[in-house]
């Protein structure tokens, strides 16, 4: 099977995964409510408001219909009206995005750029001071729960060391001082593009706790995978006669032991994704982060149907295509892969 | 004249033994002792959490308005919280919904996932392509993710979380089970019990099930951190237990309001909280090591 089959495989493969994820959405939004219309109007639905809104989703009619329906709307990227704002699921989740996203990715670079090297030594001083250590620190981050940990860290930091600022993404005076120009919405970039490094500086310190705090699970499975790894590559034949050689310990641990123990961390990497994904839901309203997880809360606590739906969707979308990406990944480094 | 090969599985190890070694190494390693001794005060305290806390009416929820805020102190361990309950009793009656439901919710996902998945490795066939491709439907899903769609469709409170989270996690276990369950189709002993007219439920029940055990056993242990974790973030989002009862999870969420000024109202029940999980990893990763020793040596 050469490459190409292979990528058109994975993706099609997803795109079944994620018809099933829409009928799942589909049966929580439709079936599970004893009335869905109701829950689609909100808390406060009237008797004619009902009958408008069964009416108006075709809840009347058969459930395949209703799906096929459910599916066309979706495909049209239609995932319905927020209750709360009255504005489309998709450009409330569009809007926050970016926001999310910067928190995601700020996490997850500090979970691989620290978790990697840490499995990759605490596996070289296996047994040692420094082992130990690492294996406490990796295990401690998977065990605390996010939302506690951020408020740890804003006792910290914030109360006691007063070093990083309590919440948000930007201080309140930088919106006079010198506002961030958004283009992207990502407002490290933003401030870079244009150059404003007094924002920069500042949108830097706001999203230091923000992002410790949701690196912290990540970091902990990767380390811990990696030293799995990493355990079991420098048994093998290769490394013992690299090491025979005379090949420098540094380039026979970071280039070929690491090379073949980056599969399994690679994985984990695209799991601890998705777990970041919810992660950065509870950081958000932690630190008043105003992202997709903010809005999130808000649906749940308004029961804003249409919405909760929306970013499950979203997020099971979004592990999908990670998924995928990881799969895509591995292939391209370990050639065997693609060959199963 | 042909030699009959010696079936590969022939187990020498039987069940009993093996649990005996599992405890031999349990006993030595003082990891494993504290972790086991950490869950087993957790158990009782939150089983007789009424007997045990200081001040069990406020521990169920009843306000006491003259001691608010209070600070750690030899009458209140953990300070108090803004309606003056005392939060030590308060993390005491939490461990019931934050603990024992968690408990119950592996054991209900096993009890769905396992026989579902020892019936699809046994069998086979499309009834195996079905409850693997529901499977697949069910772990598209970011586990929490899909455990807060549910509660949100089923309408807050603990049974529902605890229900939601059932139906997040079955899968794991019917996924696990059946790939153990496949291993074990072809051995002597199942191909024994079939020849001698054993109906195949009975065969699943008697013969695949149990011996399923091991994997199911870590599985849970593991995965019971990531339970407890996971209904102490339904109940911070309010989807879980709803107040005035006591949960870690909602504990926390109360505490953050009054973080800067009363920090020990959240901390204290994030405390709990992390040294039960952590009790839990660390139990998990020797049965980890003892059973599949290649996985981290």
């Amino acid at each position: 099977m050469n490459r190409l089959e292979f990528l058109i495989r994975r993706i099609v493969a997803s795109l079944f995964v994620l018809i099933g994820v829409s009928i799942i959405t589909f049966m929580l939004a439709r079936v599970v409510p004893s009335n869905p219309a109701a829950v689609y109007i909100g808390p406060k639905a009237r008797p004619a408001d009902i009958e408008r809104v069964t009416k108006q989703l075709g809840l009347d009619q058969p459930l395949p219909l209703q799906y096929a329906r459910y599916m066309g709307d979706l495909v049209r990227g239609d995932l319905g009206n927020s209750i709360s704002t009255k504005r489309p699921v998709l450009l409330e989740l569009q809007s926050r995005l970016p926001a999310t996203l910067e928190l995601l990715f700020a996490g997850m670079l500090i979970a691989v750029l620290f978790g990697v090297p840490m499995g990759v030594i605490s596996a070289q001083k296996q047994g040692k001071a420094s082992d130990l250590a690492i294996r406490v620190v990796a295990i401690l981050g998977v065990s605390i729960p996010a939302f506690g940990l951020g408020l740890l860290l804003q006792i910290l930091f914030f109360r006691w060391l007063g070093l990083f600022p309590l919440s948000g993404r930007v201080g309140k005076e930088l919106r006079f001082a010198s506002p961030i120009i958004e283009n992207t919405g990502f407002l490290l970039l933003d401030s870079l593009i244009t150059l404003n490094f007094t924002a920069f500086q500042d949108a830097l310190w706001h999203i230091v706790l923000p992002a410790i705090t949701l690196a912290a699970y990540p970091l902990g499975l990767v380390a811990r995978m990696t030293r799995g790894a990493m355990l079991e590559v420098q048994q093998q034949d290769y490394i013992r006669t690299a090491r025979a050689y005379g090949t420098p310990e540094r380039v026979t641990v970071f280039v070929y032991a690491l090379k073949n123990a980056i599969g399994p961390t690679l994985t984990v990497i695209g799991l601890t994704f998705a777990f970041a994904l919810t992660g950065t839901f509870f950081v958000e309203i932690i630190f008043n982060w105003p992202g997709m997880g903010l809005f999130t809360v808000r649906s749940l606590l308004n029961l804003d149907y249409p919405a909760i739906m929306g970013i499950a969707l979203f997020g099971a979308a979004g592990y999908v295509l990670i998924n995928l990406v990881v799969d895509l990944v591995q292939a391209w480094i370990d050639p065997r892969i693609s060959l199963r | 004249m042909s030699v009959i090969p010696l079936p590969a599985d022939v187990e020498i190890v039987t069940g009993s033994t093996r649990g005996a070694q599992l405890w031999r190494v349990l006993r030595r390693d003082p990891l494993s002792i504290m972790s086991l001794t950490i869950i087993l005060i957790y158990l009782l305290m939150s089983l007789f959490a009424p007997w045990v806390a200081p001040y069990p009416a406020q521990g169920a929820g009843k306000s006491n308005p003259p001691t608010v805020m209070l600070p750690p102190s030899p009458q209140h361990w953990m300070g108090t919280d803004q309606l003056g309950r005392d939060v030590f009793s308060r993390v005491i009656f939490g461990g019931r919904p934050a603990f024992i439901v968690p408990l119950l919710v592996v054991g209900l996902a096993v009890l769905i996932g396992a026989p579902l998945g020892a019936i699809a490795g046994f069998k086979g066939g499309w009834f195996d392509e079905t409850i693997m491709r529901i499977t697949d439907l069910f772990l598209a899903f970011p586990s929490l993710l899909l455990a807060m769609a549910i509660t949100a469709a089923l309408g807050r409170g603990l049974e529902n979380a605890a229900l939601a989270l059932v139906i997040s996690w079955w899968p794991w276990y019917a996924r696990i089970v059946r790939g153990a369950s496949v291993s074990l189709r072809d051995r002597y002993f199942v191909e024994a019990a079939h020849s001698m007219g054993v109906r195949e439920p009975v065969i699943v029940a008697r013969h695949i099930l149990p011996n399923c055990l091991t994997p199911i056993l870590i599985q849970a242990t593991i995965d019971l951190g990531t339970v407890i974790l996971a209904m102490g973030g339904l109940a911070f989002l309010g989807m879980g237990t709803q107040p005035p009862a006591a949960d870690w999870g909602l504990m926390i969420s109360e505490g953050r309001t009054s973080i800067l000024n009363a920090w020990w109202i959240a901390i204290f029940p994030m405390l709990a909280m992390m040294i039960l999980v952590l009790a839990f990893n660390l139990l998990g990763d020797v049965l980890r090591d003892f059973f599949d020793p290649r996985h981290y040596r």
